[in-house]
């Protein structure tokens, strides 16, 4: 039976499952971390999106055999008590509709804002435009990311954001 | 008016299921599905309760699915009841007969508007119950004491007490008929900024929807329909399915089979493996282009007049010179990005149903059918919704779980695949609209004409009856609308397909808001009118408020302004689920013919905006909704097969595309109305008209897809 460990906002797991089950399944079914969603199953929604060593990856293509010994951060593992900068500015700026693309959409703006700690809005919408979102929560999500980046009010609810 | 009743502590566990004790107050809403007292038992739609350690929980029939009416609806209770915002827990009911709840169907637009008066009265009963019981306590008047966050208070001695400490003996006090609601001047909540009850656990991945539910000992299973609309399943072969570690069983239920295992991804690998023969059944050869002519026939077949003015018939028989023009609007997937689920556990006769959906009832009364038993044996327990739009109205799929249930005899959640989702969905009904204008001999406007011929919800299942009678439902934003037309001739042509189709956001009312917005705009470029004025002149003094939005959204986007180069500028107004809205969209073309919104003026009117972020929520939300389908989608059909599978080939308005959208909110007084819908009709006519005005070139059918240049 393949046994796989995988490390889990910092607690460490050992999974009995095939080797082709995609990481979303271990961790919704498996280790009951519901937090993770399922969309497509074929990469095209980013609900699911998850940090695998250190970068982004989408867990419904990520194989259990290849993550192997991976040290993983889910949304339940951004904070405690929902005090990261970017969960903040999200409630801010009431991001969240249905909210069921926001896990991925929360985890692939942190990213962002490690690799651009000012973001423009050409590289929000570089960054972001992966990640669906049926409700249209995506002009909150962009003030939010210039909120968390500091940038509160440097684009008020009326404001324009000129892009594209 | 709504009545308000005292509850025994037995009957309110009777139908809540769970313990509470002080004050219980039920609200009987004067719904036509509801019947009000007749046999002198109580039927309330909400509890609320205030219990001796201060705590206020309110039991809503409402589910919540992202349209943010948990909050507006706690807000109406906070205020009327005067309680601490914190005070107050909301729980989501069990399903009950209509008898008893009248609906608790999240549709319609319907959640804030309907229970605004009859929610408001039970809390202001409850705290005028509890004024009276501090003021009998006290030997005084009680209009000398004063409700105030929690506590109750008499300004001459200075004592005071809190709720808690008065709700045994405000349980004994008469219900108060009618009791007083605040001026909106003395609103704590109503009408101002809150944060949403839901946004903390969606930040955080603990919220818990549908798919996140979990039971002792339940199983997960994956299901398929037949691929062909209308195909059965004969059989299958699953010697492959077998040997996927972890599955464990393959079922056949009414609508498929399903394969069930120990974790998802055994189910999903089994279901690949299942070697499944269908019948394909009698529409093997549907094709779209067919459905497409099916509808432009029945566009010449005599139509039934749903609305004539000033013997319009007679008008265009006469006319000097008539334009016209077809609008064309596809069949469309709801597609939330939770995919279908349910889970059930039967235990013989009866069972517990746990299911993201729109409609509680319905939820009830399928899994009754499936089980066979009677609704009392059935507990649905509604859970959070990853976006609905219409799709979870129908609850077709919560018979899988039932069934799959039964058979297995454990619990078990059923899931729909995203292409599962996309190819079995409800999808909006297709239309056609065949739009025409008569001028008379001397260039004057004499004549509106729109025959709309769709596929008929109401009369998908009684075609017989869809010949004779109006659809009324799709025609709303055909007929009876505020603009004074010179005069009008509106017909309805049933038109239906093998299709499932059902509610989408706005149901019809945003393919004859496209067709009728945007043709107008044709007229005024034929009379070389400017398409607000003619509008506004249209509307006379018929409807004051949809003539107040164009001029705010006219005078935000800079209406009469050059736009830069390339740009255009287009607006439309729509009044439907008895709220208005008007969008002013600024776009262009660019190099590849890819359609860019740069930014859409929002003006809404639902009156008082109960909770003004959530309206601001639903008409960003909806703006980037109709743009996905104004200029993306479309469900389409060969070989009997929906073609869509997933988001690469049913795509959505992602970030580098999502505009600016400046929501205003304009109260134009009484009634509060619906806020979900509105903002949906407006924005493809008004894009269609903004490209019209960039580009010369206008676009009838949607979806717009790439724009030759």
């Amino acid at each position: 039976m393949p046994s796989y460990t995988i490390t889990v906002n910092q607690k460490r797991h050992t999974v009995d499952v095939d080797e082709d089950t995609p990481l979303v399944w271990v961790l919704r079914d498996t280790l009951g971390l519901t937090g993770t969603k399922y969309g497509c199953g074929v990469g095209e929604c980013g609900s699911c999106t998850v940090v695998v060593n250190g970068s982004l990856a989408r867990s419904c293509l990520v194989q259990i055999s290849a993550a192997n010994g991976a040290v993983i951060q889910t949304i339940e593992g951004l904070s405690r008590d929902r005090s990261h900068p970017v969960q903040q500015a999200w409630i801010a700026e009431q991001v969240p509709q249905c909210g069921w693309c926001q896990s991925g959409q929360i985890l692939a703006a942190v990213d962002l804002l490690k690799a651009h700690a000012q973001p423009t809005d050409a590289e929000i919408d570089a960054a972001m435009s992966g990640y669906l979102c049926r409700c249209g929560t995506q002009q909150r999500i962009r003030r939010a990311i210039h909120r968390a980046a500091g940038g509160a009010g440097a684009v008020g609810s009326a404001g324009e954001v000129h892009h594209g | 008016m709504a009545e308000v009743f005292r509850i025994d502590r037995r009957d309110f566990l009777g139908v809540v299921g769970s313990a509470a004790g002080g004050l219980i107050l039920g609200v009987h809403l004067p719904l036509p599905a509801a019947p009000a007292r007749e046999t002198g038992e109580f039927k309330p739609n909400v509890f609320i309760t205030v219990e001796p350690d201060d705590r206020v929980v309110m039991y809503t029939p409402r589910p919540e699915m992202g349209q943010g009416s948990r909050t507006g609806l706690k807000m109406i209770v906070a205020d009327e009841l005067e309680v601490p915002w914190d005070s107050i827990e909301i729980r989501m009911a069990l399903a009950g007969p209509r008898e008893v709840w009248g609906s608790m169907t999240a549709g319609g637009s319907t959640s804030i508007r309907l229970f605004f008066g009859p929610l408001g009265d039970a809390a202001a009963a409850a705290r005028e119950m509890l004024v009276a019981a501090a003021a009998q306590r006290w030997g005084v008047p009680a209009g000398d004491c004063t409700a105030q966050l929690g506590r109750v208070l008499h300004e001459g001695s200075g004592r005071s007490l809190r709720y808690g400490e008065l709700t045994d003996d405000a349980a004994r006090q008469p219900v108060p008929a009618h009791p007083r609601r605040k001026e909106h001047s003395q609103f704590r909540y109503i009408g101002k900024e809150r944060p949403r009850v839901d946004t903390p656990e969606k930040v955080d991945g603990s919220a818990i929807y549908g798919l996140d539910f979990r039971r002792p000992g339940m199983k997960f299973a994956v299901v398929k329909r037949p691929p062909v609309i209308g195909g059965s399943l004969k059989g299958w072969d699953d010697a492959d399915t077998k040997t996927v570690r972890g599955v464990r069983q393959v079922v056949r239920i009414t609508a498929g089979v399903a394969v069930v295992a120990e974790n998802t991804w055994a189910a999903l690998k089994g279901m690949n493996r299942l070697k499944i023969d269908w019948e394909q059944g009698p529409n093997a050869g549907l094709s779209s282009a067919a459905i497409a002519a099916q509808l432009e026939r029945d566009g010449q077949a005599e139509p039934l007049v749903a609305e004539e003015t000033n013997n319009a018939r007679q008008v265009f028989a006469t006319a000097a010179r008539k334009i016209s023009a077809v609008y064309e609007c596809p069949f469309l997937s709801h597609s939330p990005l939770e995919p279908i689920n349910a889970t059930a556990e039967v235990n013989g006769d009866s069972a517990d149903v746990w299911v993201p959906t729109q409609a509680p009832q319905g939820a009830l009364m399928t899994a009754a059918q499936a089980l066979r038993a009677p609704v009392a044996n059935i507990r649905v327990h509604t859970l959070y919704s990853g976006g609905g739009f219409g799709r979870r109205l129908e609850n077709d799929w919560v018979a899988d779980a039932v069934e799959v249930s039964r058979a297995i005899g454990a619990p078990v959640q059923i899931m729909w695949t995203r292409e599962e989702d996309t190819t079995h969905g409800r999808y909006r009904p297709i239309s056609r609209h065949q739009m025409e204008a008569a001028f008379d001999a001397s260039g004057r406007w004499v004549g509106w004409r729109h025959r709309v011929i769709a596929h008929s919800n109401q009369f998908a299942s009684d075609p017989e009856r869809g010949r004779t009678q109006l659809d009324r439902g799709a025609l709303s934003g055909a007929m009876g609308l505020a603009y004074k037309w010179p005069a009008s001739l509106i017909e309805w042509r049933m038109s239906n397909t093998p299709l499932n189709c059902a509610a989408y956001r706005s149901v019809y009312a945003q393919q004859n808001c496209f067709a009728t917005e945007a043709f107008l705009d044709e007229i005024a470029h034929e009379l070389k009118r400017d398409p607000l004025e003619l509008r506004l002149e249209l509307l006379g003094g018929s409807d004051p408020r949809q003539a107040a939005l164009l001029r705010r959204v006219a005078d935000e986007i800079g209406w009469g302004r050059r736009p830069p180069e390339g740009h255009g500028l287009g607006l439309a107004v729509t009044y439907c689920f008895g709220g208005r809205a008007a969008h002013a969209v600024e776009a262009s073309v660019d190099r590849s013919g890819k359609i860019r919104v740069h930014r859409v003026e929002t003006a809404i009117d639902c009156g008082l905006a109960v909770f003004p972020d959530g309206v601001r929520q639903q008409a960003e939300g909806g703006v980037v909704m109709a743009m996905t389908g104004a200029i993306y989608s479309q469900i389409t059909v060969a070989n009997g097969q929906v073609q869509q599978r997933t988001f690469s080939d049913y795509p959505l308005v992602g970030m580098d595309e999502a505009p600016q959208v400046n929501v205003h909110i304009m109260d134009g007084g009484d009634p509060i109305g619906g806020v979900g819908e509105p903002p949906i009709p407006p924005l493809a006519p008004a894009l269609s008209n903004a490209i019209f005005a960039a580009t010369g070139q206008r676009l009838r059918r949607m979806p717009f897809g790439k724009v030759a240049v």
